[in-house]
């Protein structure tokens, strides 16, 4: 059985990274597929917590105005980024757990919509270990109550390879989901472990919890903790 | 990439679908085609209609010199309800493996590659209206993409027959 490989972020990183990150492992698992005698890379699952950063799903790429964009970064607090995943806007920052699992859905015998089934079922698990019932509505996503979201979810796929994943709060500043209307529902609003009651959680802590069920999900035993900062190091002085 | 497909998309709505009538199925452009000298011809392999292992199909007009791209019902079932549909700028040359689209569903966006190389010379423009109809008829009036060949195909390409099997196999 082959480990998940997870790396992790000991800090704040700014949504760049993470793309820069994700980009290196998908384009492994692409060269494996052009050429099977480069060995498949093992199943990936990067956590980070972002700078604060709105952005806005494949669909509404370019449909977001410059005033609309200069709302978004607030005096230069927040980055506007246009991203190629599904889903519409949201928000990342400090005190959300992002997780971008890079795995081949054809490996784990996983359909698109059983592979975001598959995240979604995940994450209501990781709630439930801190005791915070969540649940699946008719929207995407994970939620409290029909009206309180706690967990967003937009992934991207390129021949069956994941990038892109979840975003869950732990204790986010909700204040910067009150400005905009995330994943395009009206009427909702986003909540958190700690306004759930939950407090004084490391984020890296809920990290570990929510790698360690979508392993068991997979069907791996064996998670391998990497810093990813050293990984990306690496990844620098091999191609200088 | 993206931006790029972004910028056509954007072009598009400005001419809007009321001012620019849509594209006929059965379009001129075997005519207009005639005209360019660097056009192959597919070659026989493509002629009936094969399947990738990405679940997207391809099949050769008569004259062999250009193909009609999809998805297979197997991946429009496999993705769930379509809200979205990125399609390709008409005359984009793609390479073979390129990503000319993307379809979204349940939140997650899968890039549709091409096959073989070509220049795209028409897309299906009622997807853009109603991306659902994806999941109707993905192998007949769903087309994504009309693309002039300018290679030969590569990577593997399976019959009906074996890409059932192959589906069956995942």
């Amino acid at each position: 059985m082959r480990p998940l490989v997870h790396l992790h972020f000991p800090r704040p990183i700014s949504y760049r990274t993470a793309q820069t990150l994700q980009e290196t492992l998908v384009s492994r698992f692409l060269a494996h597929k052009r050429d099977p005698t480069l060995a498949a890379p093992p199943p990936h699952i990067i956590t980070a917590e972002f700078n604060p950063v709105y952005t806005c799903g494949r669909r509404e790429i370019g449909t977001v105005s410059a005033e609309q964009q200069t709302y978004l970064q607030h005096r230069g607090q927040a980055e506007f980024v246009e991203a190629l995943r599904g889903g519409q806007t949201t928000f990342h920052g400090p005190g959300q757990l992002v997780a971008y699992p890079i795995i081949d859905l054809r490996m784990h015998k996983l359909t698109p919509r059983e592979y975001v089934c598959l995240l979604e079922k995940s994450l209501i698990a990781t709630c439930a270990r801190y005791n915070i019932k969540a649940m699946t509505t008719e929207h995407t996503g994970v939620w409290t109550t029909p009206d309180d979201k706690i967990a967003a979810l937009g992934v991207h796929m390129r021949r069956n390879i994941t990038s892109h994943g979840v975003g869950l709060n732990v204790n986010t500043d909700l204040w910067w989901f009150g400005r905009i209307v995330a994943c395009g529902l009206e009427g909702k609003s986003t909540t958190s472990f700690e306004r759930e009651g939950v407090e004084g959680l490391e984020v890296s802590d809920v990290g570990k919890t929510f790698v360690g069920e979508i392993g068991e999900r997979l069907g791996l035993d064996a998670i391998e903790e990497q810093d990813a900062e050293e990984f990306l190091e690496q990844e620098r002085q091999m191609a200088s | 990439m993206a931006a790029r497909f972004s910028v056509a998309r954007a072009a598009r709505q400005l001419t809007s679908s009321a001012a620019r009538p849509q594209a006929p199925r059965a379009c001129p452009w075997q005519k207009a085609s005639s005209q360019q000298p660097r056009l192959f011809t597919v070659s026989a392999q493509v002629k009936e209609k094969k399947y990738t292992e990405d679940h997207e199909w391809i099949e050769a007009s008569a004259d062999g010199k250009t193909f009609t791209l999809g998805i297979s019902e197997y991946a429009a079932k496999a993705l769930g309800d379509v809200v979205y549909v990125e399609l390709p700028e008409v005359d984009l040359e793609v390479s073979s493996g390129e990503a000319i689209g993307a379809v979204e569903s349940v939140k997650s966006a899968s890039d549709i590659l091409s096959p073989i190389g070509g220049t795209v010379t028409e897309v299906n423009d009622a997807l853009q209206e109603k991306p659902g109809n994806l999941n109707k008829d993905p192998e007949g009036d769903s087309w994504i993409a009309k693309i002039a060949v300018t290679g030969e195909p590569e990577g593997k390409l399976m019959t009906k027959a074996e890409y059932t099997a192959f589906t069956e196999d995942a």
